[in-house]
C-alpha cells in the first residue's frame, strides 16, 4: 500500500516527481480519483496557502508547490472527468487588456486548481468580450480579473461592463486582484471580491461559490 | 544656501540640508511617461519640444533643464551627457499619438495590432499591446531550462531589459568612452550625478529564466541558482571596476537595482535574501566604495521591509523608491526604526492612489506629511514613488513639486 501522507509531504515541499510518482502508485492501487483530490492534494494545498499566510512560505515555495500539484492533476483530470466527478466550482480567470503580467493571476489559477475549482485560464491581454464569451461557453460561476497596472485596471471596469450589458453579470461572480488593485476599487466598479493574494483568492472562490 | 550636490550628500550622510533634495528622472525609476510630459510643459507655459524618449521599456521623457529648473530638481545621472547628437535618435509615435524620437537601438514595428521591439539576431524582445503605454519581456534566454552560462554576457543585448537600455547604451563601445563626457557633465552641473550601474541578481534570473522559472529555481534547485548567480556576479565584479575606473571621481551616487518586494511581502523570504544575495551585495557595495567615494544606493520596489536589516548589514545607503503603499512600508515606521541607518530615497508621494487619483489638494497634504515625517535629520531625498505614469493629470504633477517647494520654503522662514 502506498503511504499517501508522503503525497501530501511531496505536495507541501514542492517535490513534483515524488508527488507524480505518488499519484501513479496510488492510481496503479485503485484508490478513487476523488479521494486522492480530496484526502491528500486539497488539504496539502490548503497546507502550502496557510504557511504563505503565516510567512513561512513566500512566491518561490508556492509556486513550487502549485507546479508540483498540477503534474500530478494532469493525469488525475481524466479520470475525474470519467468517474463524473462535479469540481468545487467553475472559474474563467485572466489578465485583462493591455496588461502582460500573469505571475499573479497564473498563482492563482494553480490555487484555486488545487481546491478543487474547474480553471479555465484565458491568460493576458484579455479583451472584455472574450471574458464574456467565456463564462458563456464554460458556464462559469466565478471570473477572475488580474492587472498589475495602474493604466490597465480601467480595462477591469469596462470588463465588469460588458458582463452587465451581455446579460451575464447575474449569473457570475466577479473577482479581481494585483498589485495596484484595491478593495475600495472592487467596490467601486461593482466587483464582488477583491483578494490580496493567491490563498485569499481561495477563501473568496469558496466563499463565493456557496452563497 | 547649499548647492544641489551638496544638498543631496549632506542628506545622504544624515545631516540636516538646507532643502529636501529632489529627484526628478535621474534614473530609471524616478521619471515621467513620454505621454505626461508635453502635458506638463504645457501647463507650467513651457513651449512645446521634441520629447525624447529616455527608458524605451518604460517610454519615459528626457526631462528638459527648464522642467528640471521650474521643479527645483538637485540630482542627475551620466546618460545626460550621451546622444546629443540626432543621429542616435529615430521617430516613433507614442500610444496616444503624440510623436517622440527612440533610441536608434530600440525601434519599435508593428505586428499586427501590437508594438513589438526586435534583437539583434532578429527574435522579438519586447511587445506592448494596443492599449498599454509600457513595453514587456518576450523572450528569455534560459527558458527553455537549458542554460549556457558562458553566453550570459553576449545575451545581455538579446533580452529587453539590458537589450533595450537608455543613453548611453550602445553609443559606446566600453566604460572608458564613460570618462570625457562624464567629467564635462560633473563640470558644468551643480547636481548630484547618479552612476547608474545595476548588478541586479534576482531580476536578472527572472529575465534570464522568467519570473516563475527563477523563484522556482531558488527554492527548488539552489546548487544551479547559486551557479548563476556567481557567474553573474563574475560579470559584474569586473565592470564594476571598470565602470568606476572610468567615472568614480565624478559621481556621487552608484545606482545598484534589484526588485525584491512585492505588493504585501517580499518576493523572497528574508532567509532566500540571506542565502543567495546578501553575501553577493555586501562584495560588490564594498569593492565600489573601495574604488571609489560613492553612496551605494538601491532600487527595489515593493513591500521590502523584512530585509532592510539584513540590506543595512550588507552595507547599503540609500533604499529606492520606498513605496509606501505597500505592507509595512509607511514612513514613520521606517524612519523610526531604520533613520538612522539608511537614507530613504523615495516615498515623497504615492504613485499607485494618491498621485493618480487624488485630486491636487489632497497631493499636497499628503507631500506635506511624508517631508514633515522623512525630512528630519536628512536622510531623505524626495522622489514620488515611482516613474509618473501616462495617465497622471499635469495640474497633479505640478501640484507634487509645488508642495514641497512649500515645505522647502517653510523651513527656511
Amino acid at each position: 500500500m502506498a503511504d499517501l501522507t508522503k503525497l501530501f509531504d511531496a505536495v507541501v515541499d514542492g517535490d513534483a516527481k515524488t508527488t507524480l510518482e505518488m499519484t501513479k502508485q496510488a492510481i496503479a492501487e485503485n484508490i478513487q480519483p476523488e479521494e486522492i483530490v480530496s484526502k491528500y492534494m486539497i488539504p496539502a494545498m490548503d497546507e502550502v496557502g496557510r504557511r504563505f499566510e503565516a510567512e513561512e512560505y513566500f512566491v518561490p515555495e508556492l509556486l513550487l508547490a502549485g507546479r508540483a500539484m498540477k503534474g500530478a492533476l494532469e493525469i488525475l483530470r481524466p479520470l475525474l472527468a470519467a468517474s463524473g466527478a462535479k469540481p468545487a466550482g467553475k472559474v474563467v480567470i485572466g489578465t485583462v487588456k493591455g496588461d502582460l503580467h500573469d505571475i499573479g493571476k497564473n498563482l492563482v489559477a494553480a490555487m484555486l486548481e488545487g481546491a478543487g475549482f474547474e480553471v479555465t485560464d484565458l491568460g493576458t491581454d484579455v479583451s472584455p468580450e472574450k471574458f464574456v464569451e467565456a463564462v458563456n461557453t464554460k458556464d462559469a460561476q466565478i471570473v477572475c480579473l488580474s492587472a498589475l497596472l495602474t493604466v490597465t485596471m480601467p480595462a477591469m471596469k469596462s470588463t465588469v461592463e460588458a458582463l452587465t450589458s451581455a446579460g451575464v453579470r447575474d449569473k457570475v461572480k466577479v473577482m479581481i486582484g494585483g498589485a495596484p488593485v484595491t478593495d475600495q476599487y472592487a467596490r467601486e466598479i461593482g466587483a464582488d471580491s477583491y483578494s490580496e493574494n493567491a490563498s485569499a483568492a481561495v477563501a473568496a472562490a469558496r466563499t463565493l461559490v456557496a452563497a | 544656501m547649499m548647492t544641489s550636490q551638496e544638498r543631496v550628500l549632506a542628506s545622504l550622510n544624515h545631516r540636516q540640508p538646507d532643502q529636501v533634495p529632489i529627484d526628478l528622472s535621474a534614473h530609471r525609476s524616478s521619471g515621467m511617461a513620454a505621454i505626461a510630459y508635453p502635458k506638463v510643459r504645457a501647463a507650467l507655459g513651457l513651449e512645446p519640444r521634441t520629447v525624447y524618449v529616455y527608458d524605451p521599456v518604460q517610454q519615459l521623457a528626457i526631462i528638459d533643464e527648464d522642467v528640471l529648473d521650474r521643479f527645483g530638481i538637485d540630482v542627475t545621472e551620466i546618460g545626460r551627457a550621451f546622444c546629443r547628437e540626432e543621429k542616435w535618435w529615430t521617430d516613433w509615435t507614442l500610444p496616444d499619438g503624440t510623436p517622440c524620437k527612440m533610441p536608434v537601438w530600440a525601434k519599435p514595428e508593428r505586428n499586427g495590432s501590437e508594438w513589438v521591439v526586435r534583437a539583434p539576431r532578429g527574435h522579438i524582445m519586447a511587445r506592448m499591446p494596443e492599449w498599454s503605454v509600457t513595453f514587456d519581456q518576450a523572450w528569455w534566454p534560459f527558458l527553455d531550462g537549458e542554460e549556457d552560462l558562458t553566453k550570459i554576457q553576449e545575451l545581455f543585448k538579446e533580452h529587453m531589459w539590458p537589450g533595450m537600455p537608455s543613453p548611453p547604451g550602445p553609443s559606446i563601445s566600453g566604460p572608458e568612452e564613460l570618462t570625457g563626457p562624464v567629467s564635462e557633465l560633473r563640470k558644468k552641473t551643480r547636481r548630484a550625478i547618479i552612476g547608474g550601474f545595476g548588478g541586479n541578481m534576482l531580476e536578472m534570473g527572472q529575465f534570464h529564466y522568467r519570473m516563475d522559472n527563477f523563484l522556482m529555481l531558488l527554492a527548488g534547485e539552489p546548487k544551479r541558482a547559486h551557479r548563476f548567480l556567481d557567474a553573474l556576479v563574475e560579470i559584474y565584479m569586473k565592470r564594476l571596476e571598470r565602470f568606476l575606473a572610468a567615472v568614480g571621481p565624478y559621481i556621487d551616487i552608484i545606482g545598484f537595482g534589484d526588485d525584491l518586494g512585492s505588493q504585501n511581502r517580499p518576493q523572497i523570504s528574508p532567509q532566500m535574501y540571506r542565502e543567495f544575495f546578501k553575501p553577493r551585495h555586501a562584495m560588490m557595495w564594498a569593492r565600489a566604495k573601495q574604488l571609489a567615494n560613492v553612496k551605494v544606493m538601491l532600487h527595489s520596489c515593493g513591500a521590502v521591509r523584512a530585509l532592510l536589516p539584513d540590506l543595512i548589514e550588507a552595507g547599503l545607503d540609500a533604499i529606492n523608491p520606498v513605496q509606501i503603499s505597500c505592507r509595512g512600508m509607511e514612513a514613520e515606521g521606517l524612519k523610526r526604526d531604520f533613520g538612522k541607518d539608511l537614507c530613504f530615497w523615495g516615498g515623497g508621494c504615492d504613485t499607485q492612489n494618491v498621485l493618480p487619483n487624488g485630486t491636487p489638494a489632497q497631493i499636497r497634504e499628503h507631500v506635506l506629511h511624508q517631508c514633515e515625517v522623512m525630512a528630519p535629520g536628512g536622510g531623505f531625498v524626495f522622489q514620488q514613488v515611482h516613474n509618473i505614469m501616462a495617465n497622471v493629470p499635469p495640474e497633479n504633477i505640478i501640484a507634487m513639486y509645488d508642495a514641497v517647494r512649500e515645505f522647502n520654503q517653510r523651513g527656511a522662514n
